[in-house]
């Protein structure tokens, strides 16, 4: 019993916290964003790598105001790095991204996933 | 698709939620742009690939989207036609002039620029086309096109009936990958419900418009349709409920099955994965929920057309509302569940694709689509909530009555989970096989039609 009530007042295992943030950026892609169910609820972010430079410069049009850090991922879901967000400046950039870099999770400073975002080239 | 276009002219990112007056403006965007570039937008979000390419979703193995990402690209228009002679040019900019003109050659079309766009789930498709929505809109075109039986259009009415009649109701450019008609399949309503009846072994509540013989989306489909398909959504909705009501339980006794539900979301995932192999059903499934979208997105807000047939139901209103005030002027009554069926198929799709991808199967995921768990915003759980409220609505199916006794009483439907082995065949102790439903399988009946 002892066990069952520790559960019910867990919170979010790390697996169960990616797979409700991949549900939120898919319901966003579909072009929902709740407000019937629930809270309004936006999660996508937009993130563009620039190659014209000599290294890719990852830019982030916009990042959540409780935003504190932003993992980078590759097409194979492959965490590629991790960068503090009070270092990448405004608007928020970050030099030297990997250049294959498809997605960034953005977290908030008690470490939950707060934001999703695609990374397009330019 | 074209309600995700909608959204894409206030937010190409989708990191916004444009507001319900930016909604109607953009509505009207949509409607005004040429058909022709809204046919080859189709095209450009096809060839990205949607829920294939979407990140995050399992690379290969049993989850994998449309059974076999490689459809897409195997079946898109080539890169060097669309990116150049055949492109869109679909890129509306503030202050929004109708028509929306094209846009200049380097930049690229909404939602091309975004990455893998997805779409919506064939089920989408179904459950709009279940409000009679395409049938009513059918005769609206039909007699603006050869009488003045109906008020008076505008411009902007005009514009959506020729664009209508052009991307839905006449044979696509050739080579288009919305082209599903042909002469060995001619007729567009029986095509949609035979991929309805493959997919969810369901068919819509009202008859064809076209007069046919039989049921002839059904012929010739071998054993290849998901007949145990509502089976086992009704039962997952059930046992969701049961984690749902008894999220919070601290004490006592707690009949929620998290093994279960995986189960049955594996159950049901390997069935929708059984019709997608090698890619069956893609394009289809791509077609129909654009055409959907399109008439979704008509009676969302009040467009030109609600207006012109004073359908309007204001900001508070609904779909189903405006649906039934257009079905009025041509003697159609949309079911009275539509309400229903037009927000389930609003929050059904990514549930449905992802399990599809396969992602609720193991018990700890399977858990969040009713638990809450302390999340900040559990998404999941408030959507499957919604769908079970919606669903038991819509059909009347009692999801929310969790005792097996009385669902055996009433003799139709039995649980995915057998509550006993069966014995021999013929035994006097096993419940007869029902006769085999001809209409309607899946148990709703035909909406009044004048």
């Amino acid at each position: 019993m002892a066990k069952k009530i520790r559960r019910t007042l867990s919170k979010l295992e790390p697996e169960q916290q990616e797979l409700q943030l991949q549900f939120r950026a898919l319901r966003n892609a579909l072009g929902n964003f709740g407000g019937r169910v629930g809270r309004r609820d936006v999660v996508l972010a937009s993130g563009h790598l620039d190659m014209s430079g000599h290294a890719p410069e990852l830019v982030l049009d916009a990042l959540p105001a409780d935003a504190r850090k932003i993992v980078l991922f590759d097409a194979a879901g492959t965490e590629l790095g991790r960068a503090k967000v009070s270092g990448l400046g405004t608007p928020p950039k970050l030099p030297n991204a990997p250049g294959n870099v498809v997605t960034v999770q953005i977290r908030d400073g008690n470490r939950d996933l707060i934001a999703f975002g695609l990374v397009r080239r330019t | 698709m074209f309600r995700t276009l909608a959204r894409l002219i206030s937010a190409p990112g989708l990191t916004t939620a444009p507001t319900p007056a930016e909604l109607v403006r953009n509505a009207g965007v949509v409607f005004a742009t040429h058909p022709i570039q809204l046919s080859r937008w189709l095209d450009e979000i096809w060839a990205n690939g949607g829920i294939a390419a979407w990140p995050g979703t399992p690379p290969g193995g049993p989850g994998l989207a449309l059974g076999d990402a490689d459809i897409v690209p195997r079946l898109a228009l080539p890169a060097g036609l669309r990116d150049d002679t055949l492109r869109s040019g679909i890129r509306p900019t503030p202050p929004f002039p109708l028509p929306p003109g094209f846009a200049p050659a380097i930049s690229r079309a909404l939602g091309v620029d975004f990455g893998p766009l997805p779409w919506e789930h064939l089920f989408y498709g179904f459950l709009v086309e279940c409000t009679g929505i395409v049938d009513i809109m059918a005769e609206v075109v039909r007699r603006y096109v050869v009488g003045e039986t109906l008020p008076t259009p505008n411009v902007d009415t005009l514009v959506w009936i020729r664009n209508t009649e052009e991307l839905f109701f006449r044979d696509p450019p050739l080579f288009h990958i919305g082209g599903l008609t042909s002469q060995l399949r001619p007729s567009a309503e029986i095509n949609r419900r035979n991929a309805y009846w493959r997919a969810f072994g369901c068919d819509l509540p009202h008859p064809p418009r076209s007069k046919v013989d039989g049921q002839p989306w059904k012929r010739d489909t071998g054993s290849g349709a998901n007949t145990r398909f509502i089976e086992l959504w009704n039962e997952l909705l059930r046992q969701v409920w049961i984690g749902i009501e008894n999220d919070t339980n601290q004490v006592g006794a707690n009949p929620t099955d998290s093994t279960y539900v995986g189960y049955l979301c594996q159950s049901i995932g390997e069935l929708l994965r059984l019709r997608r192999r090698g890619g069956t059903l893609a394009r289809e499934e791509y077609a129909y929920v654009t055409m959907l979208s399109w008439f979704h997105l008509t009676v969302e807000f009040d467009t030109a057309l609600v207006n012109t047939l004073s359908a309007q139901a204001t900001g508070v209103g609904n779909p189903a509302d405006r649906l039934a005030g257009i079905g009025n002027h041509v003697g159609i009554t949309p079911p009275r569940h539509a309400r229903e069926l037009f927000e389930l198929a609003d929050i059904v799709s990514p549930v449905l694709w992802f399990i599809e991808l396969d992602l609720f199967t193991q018990a700890p995921n399977a858990e969040l689509l009713y638990r809450r768990l302390g999340g900040a915003n559990p998404a999941i759980p408030l959507v499957m909530t919604r769908i079970v409220d919606l669903w038991q609505s819509a059909t009347g199916e009692p999801v929310k009555d969790q005792a097996v006794a009385v669902r055996l009483a009433k003799g139709a439907a039995r649980a995915a989970q057998p509550v006993r082995l069966p014995t021999a065949t013929g035994s006097p102790s096993l419940p007869q096989t029902p006769a085999r439903a001809e209409p309607s399988p899946n148990g709703r009946s035909a909406p009044s039609r004048v």
